[in-house]
């Protein structure tokens, strides 16, 4: 468990472009030879183009694409000259410091068991273990509190709680159906019209300005 | 853990002085419902103009260019946003008039709770300082202006906290930040450029305002009704949510399986935050999931409700953590 763990740890720092010479190579090597750590690279790779645009792009075929990769890894001289090469052919690595550029968007953070039957939309535990999701939330609730100043770390009333909110991602190709629920969408209207947050005095102007991108 | 919060949030501040006019030096020491009046009187008196910024958790920017004016009892403002589609709102007093040019429609809405602290309006009433504790945690500089940044720590897990920037002369709120369990910041909202007492001018607020022509006006459709009528109770309150108001509206036109679709608004607040607990009858044919669901501080919660007379879909929107929801979602029963 803690083995397998560390090896998605490694394919998440992958996908984020965070590793670099040998340490590339190996991870590299080691998602090239076994189909479920490809799974979960291009699942990775799904994560993060949902975080950051809110949109699943298509991958059609990436079996082809990494054994086009494993050709290329294959032509290059030596390791160490690897990671810059690879980066022109991988477009995502390119935009690893935008990785935790999130969406102004309703996102899905946890729900009830009967939608992971749901066709459309599946829960993305992915590689089996909440573990890589929960890193995601991690690193962005970082991103928040580097953001803040005077941030500290206070009780948490609400950590005895079932609900305790996660952040789950939507995949499966569809993920519009219900970031963009135009019904959501008019009753968040219909309760900030209602009062909202307008009750604190700049609450009209958050109201009027904060709207998601889809009206 | 939720006492030892408590304790801490009552500590008082070692700045104690009791004076409201502090001008240069010290941040005057105030109850919350001291502070939120004194932010509250600046909002509606002072004219201004800027540009707003708000941010979800991780940084999603919307901005908008606002302008806001007072003429004794007549308070004008227009709100133009700058970030996805192009869209005016004007506000005279109550009434809000929201253009959207790319579909040429003008939706026209009275908000009856607009800028009102219900527990402020009316005889004072200290409910806020039962479930929240303000401290003056320091000064800061916002959009030019020397800010008192003062926190108002809930007091329970029932709600968020918030990290307000308070105009040192005028009081206004120059900056605000929804504050989670763990203090982290999950929506912000400021003033990146503010001209106080801005020569705005009413006239030509007013006149844009009543400018609809190509416009197709939208008046939406409320009906005033009470929850015992609709045949909904709590089994137990939510700690120091209070019902506000309940309406009927007619919502996303006719359904699929026939007959227009009444939903039920009941509103709750506790002064600062709001939750709205939608209920209609369980919709077959659309298939609603139950999801919870975050837009930056504010969350959403859907539930199917079984009950003698059929099956009813709740959508329960509010500032409040998921366990808030949870807890009305839980109480919320059906008396026929």
């Amino acid at each position: 468990m803690k083995q397998s763990t560390t090896v998605h740890e490694q394919v998440s720092a992958l996908a984020d472009g965070h590793l670099r010479d040998d340490e590339f190579a190996q991870v590299i090597d080691k998602v090239c030879n076994n189909d479920e750590l490809r799974a979960t690279w291009h699942a990775y790779h799904v994560v993060g183009d949902v975080l950051r645009s809110g949109v699943h792009t298509a991958c059609s075929d990436s079996s082809r694409f990494l054994s086009r990769l494993q050709q290329r890894l294959a032509a290059e001289p030596s390791a160490p000259v690897l990671a810059p090469d690879v980066s022109v052919a991988v477009p995502a690595l390119r935009r690893a410091e935008a990785a935790n550029e999130p969406v102004f968007r309703w996102k899905l953070v946890a729900g009830a068991a009967s939608l992971a039957a749901a066709a459309a939309i599946s829960w993305n535990w992915v590689g089996g273990t909440p573990q890589p999701a929960a890193l995601l939330a991690q690193q962005q609730q970082q991103q928040q509190v580097s953001g803040s100043v005077l941030a500290a770390s206070g009780p948490s009333p609400q950590a005895a709680s079932v609900l305790t909110p996660m952040r789950v991602v939507v995949g499966n190709g569809n993920p519009q159906v219900m970031l963009r629920d135009p019904r959501l969408d008019q009753l968040l209207e219909a309760h900030q019209q209602a009062g909202g947050a307008s009750q604190m005095p700049s609450g009209f102007l958050r109201n009027a300005t904060f709207d998601g991108p889809s009206r | 853990m939720a006492q030892a919060a408590v304790a801490q949030n009552r500590t008082p501040t070692p700045s104690s002085k009791g004076s409201i006019s502090a001008s240069g030096g010290e941040a005057p020491a105030l109850s919350v419902v001291d502070w939120l009046q004194r932010m509250h009187a600046a909002s509606r008196q002072r004219s201004y103009s800027g540009t707003f910024v708000v941010s979800a958790a991780g940084g999603n920017l919307s901005s908008a260019r606002i302008w806001h004016v007072c003429e004794g009892d007549l308070q004008l403002e227009r709100v133009e946003v700058l970030s996805g589609p192009p869209r005016s709102t004007f506000r005279r007093n109550d009434h809000v008039m929201t253009f959207l040019p790319e579909t040429k429609i003008v939706k026209s809405e009275k908000r009856e709770n607009l800028e009102l602290f219900p527990n402020l309006l009316g005889a004072p009433d200290t409910a806020i300082g039962d479930y929240y504790g303000a401290r003056v945690v320091g000064k800061d500089r916002v959009a030019g202006f020397d800010a008192d940044v003062v926190q108002l720590e809930p007091r329970d897990g029932l709600r968020f906290g918030y990290r307000i920037w308070s105009e040192r002369r005028s009081g206004l709120v120059v900056k605000l930040q929804t504050l989670d369990g763990d203090n982290h910041v999950i929506e912000q909202s400021a003033f990146s450029e503010l001209q106080l007492d801005a020569p705005v001018k009413a006239q030509a607020l007013a006149q844009m305002m009543s400018s609809t022509a190509g416009y197709k006006v939208e008046k939406s459709e409320l009906e005033r009704t009470t929850p015992v009528k609709e045949g909904w109770a709590l089994r137990a309150p939510i700690a120091g949510f209070k019902p506000v108001s309940c309406y009927k509206r007619v919502l996303g036109g006719a359904t699929a399986s026939g007959g227009p679709g009444h939903t039920m608004q009941w509103i709750f607040s506790d002064g600062l935050a709001t939750v709205s607990l939608f209920l209609e009858p369980y919709d077959v044919q659309r298939q609603p999931r139950e999801v919870l669901l975050s837009l930056g501080a504010t969350y959403t919660l859907s539930r199917l409700l079984k009950a003698k007379d059929g099956d009813w879909w709740l959508t329960a929107v509010g500032e409040v953590p998921p366990q808030t929801l949870d807890a009305f979602a839980q109480s919320l029963v059906r008396t026929r």
